[in-house]
């Protein structure tokens, strides 16, 4: 693992170093783009609007358009100028309680590692947070913007994890979102019920992304196959006809209604058999 | 033919369904009984869907229908199918359609009562299999009695290495043992691994009564035969050996229902056999041969009939000691 930023925490006149990493990865199939006759891969190139011709990328600034068509150009020195201050550290400024953070405000989670000399006090705000059951709210800047973030403890080491403005959380009131349900306590009772039924423990590891297995599968079986589509295709499912299947039992129950004497020797009805998808 | 139909969206529905769209009608003697999810494979080695198994019920019920009647049912609840999680449901659901009858019974333990089901009609068999109840698990007694037990049960339950012939072999002991006592006895599968003895009463008599016969008796066996058969219930104990299982004579204990599926690998079904078949089993070393599908259950009855039948009608009285 590779830190992504070191700088340190800091309240009070505690200041512990720290490394940052990634707590998160995203697991995406990349696809190239090619041209389709001979797989080639195609490249994107930068041209300048005004006359089509490509821009090398030491040609390129960075501009804000502060007002339509108006650019003012910022560089290096400048984004510098606006994070210097804060670049290197995790300013904590408040404590809370975790349960009184609306979850949606949490974007991004990193690890923390304690760097040279920062092990002992890492441990101890680690352990403070524990037993006051408190997160620290902090500012931190990384790269080139600032975010707020929380201090958490976990397990055995502190995480960071990026949150969100308040400013930057979109207002739901114009959604149209009914008061109150408009279903009698039968329909409450049924659903709750339900809801009871398919109630289990938290478990992080039951819940897997199917669709990029499923995609694997089929990479594997066309590189196999050196790129032919596969013979068979897959486990995909045939579509069904739910209605079919109710007409097929259907059936069934007139024949059961009318035989009572399961002695009499019946023939046609028991010796068809039920197809998986009729 | 009944046309079937598929229910009307509504709001108030869509929230009892995972997906209001799959949910159909079936007309079942005049009731109109949702199903859903038909398409679903309940039993993936052997590809089985909920359609099938709710097809098998249908076609079973003459004959299961009798032996359900006024019994209190235990669902045993498998929604996912066979690989899924299951749960035991003694309580009736409250979202039952108001046609499921309901028998109330005191539990001492949970100090109320418990309304079980009853699956006295086809209607509510084939909404208890769409909830994915696959097992159907019965009390002894009926419910207008459920202190009286209307029969005996051994269940013959194999500690691997022992198998279904090692309970075919106990189980002939057994009928030995009821024949010296003019005591008719009939075994079925238990549709899993093992072998299940019943002894038709159908006269006044307590769980007590028939506990304590079936436990003089298990460990009278197990005393002729140490090492075939064991009658207490440590698994330890069980390793290699055939465990009597006298405990089921309790009223407070379902026992699989004859003509039930079993949640197993197949859709194995608990079928009634003849000690014939029982003895020609041990004979030919064949457990196979007391092993039956749905399918082989649906033409075995079309040749025998319920060899069950005499286990509700047949009335013999239990004499105070084995």
């Amino acid at each position: 693992m590779r830190a992504i930023w070191k700088g340190s925490i800091s309240f009070s006149l505690i200041n512990i170093p720290i490394a940052l990493y990634p707590a998160t990865r995203r697991e995406e199939l990349k696809f190239r783009l090619l041209r389709a006759k001979d797989l080639s891969p195609v490249n994107y190139k930068r041209v300048a609007e005004v006359d089509g011709k490509e821009v090398p990328w030491e040609e390129i600034v960075k501009g804000y358009e502060y007002e339509k068509g108006k650019f003012v150009v910022l560089k290096d020195e400048d984004f510098k100028r606006a994070d210097i201050e804060a670049t290197q550290s995790v300013d904590i400024i408040d404590f809370v309680k975790l349960e009184e953070i609306n979850p949606i405000f949490f974007d991004k989670p990193y690890y923390l590692e304690p760097e040279k000399r920062g092990e002992k006090a890492y441990a101890l705000l680690r352990d403070a947070l524990k037993q006051t059951e408190r997160v620290g709210i902090a500012k931190v800047v990384i790269k080139t913007r600032q975010h707020l973030a929380a201090v958490k403890p976990q397990k055995n080491l502190l995480a960071l994890e990026l949150m969100h403005f308040a400013e930057e959380i979109v207002d739901a009131s114009e959604l149209k979102i009914p008061e109150k349900p408009e279903v009698g306590a039968r329909e409450l009772t049924m659903a709750k019920d339900l809801i009871e039924k398919m109630s289990d423990k938290w478990d992080a590891t039951k819940y897997t992304d199917d669709y990029r297995h499923a995609l694997l599968d089929v990479i594997h079986q066309k590189v196999k196959s050196g790129g032919k589509a596969p013979a068979t295709r897959g486990a995909a499912k045939k579509p069904t006809n739910v209605v079919d299947l109710v007409s097929v039992l259907q059936e069934s129950l007139e024949h059961a209604g009318r035989s009572t004497s399961p002695k009499r020797k019946t023939t046609t009805h028991h010796k068809r058999r039920m197809s998986k998808a009729a | 033919m009944a046309v079937p139909r598929s229910s009307k969206s509504a709001p108030a529905r869509s929230a009892s369904s995972r997906s209001a769209a799959a949910k159909q009608i079936l007309n079942v003697n005049g009731r109109d009984v949702p199903v859903s999810h038909l398409e679903k494979i309940f039993y993936p080695k052997s590809g089985f869907t909920k359609a099938q198994v709710i097809d098998y019920y249908i076609r079973i019920s003459p004959l299961l229908l009798p032996h359900l009647k006024d019994r209190p049912l235990t669902l045993k609840r498998y929604p996912d199918g066979v690989d899924g999680g299951f749960f035991y449901e003694k309580r009736c659901p409250p979202y039952r359609p108001d046609w499921v009858k309901t028998a109330p019974v005191w539990s001492e333990r949970n100090d109320t009562e418990i309304h079980y089901c009853l699956a006295n009609d086809l209607p509510s068999i084939v909404w208890a299999a769409n909830l994915g109840d696959l097992e159907l698990h019965t009390f002894l007694s009926r419910a207008d009695n459920v202190d009286r037990p209307t029969m005996l049960v051994f269940d013959l339950d194999p500690g691997p290495p022992a198998n279904m012939l090692h309970c075919a072999e106990t189980g002939l002991l057994l009928k030995e043992h009821f024949d010296a006592l003019n005591l008719q006895s009939f075994p079925k599968t238990s549709g899993s691994k093992g072998l299940q003895v019943y002894v038709p009463l159908n006269t006044p008599i307590t769980y007590d009564d028939t506990k304590s016969f079936a436990h003089a008796l298990a460990i009278e066996l197990e005393n002729a035969r140490p090492e075939l058969i064991v009658s207490r219930m440590e698994k330890r104990l069980r390793t290699g050996k055939v465990l009597v299982d006298w405990s089921q004579n309790d009223r407070h204990k379902t026992t699989v229902c004859v003509y039930s599926l079993r949640a197993k690998e197949r859709p194995t079904v608990s079928t009634p056999v003849e000690w014939d078949e029982v003895k020609a089993a041990l004979k030919k070393k064949s457990a196979e041969r007391l092993a039956f599908t749905s399918d082989e259950v649906l033409k075995r009855v079309e040749k025998n009939g319920d060899l069950f039948a005499p286990v509700l009608k047949l009335k013999q009285k239990l004499p105070r000691n084995p």
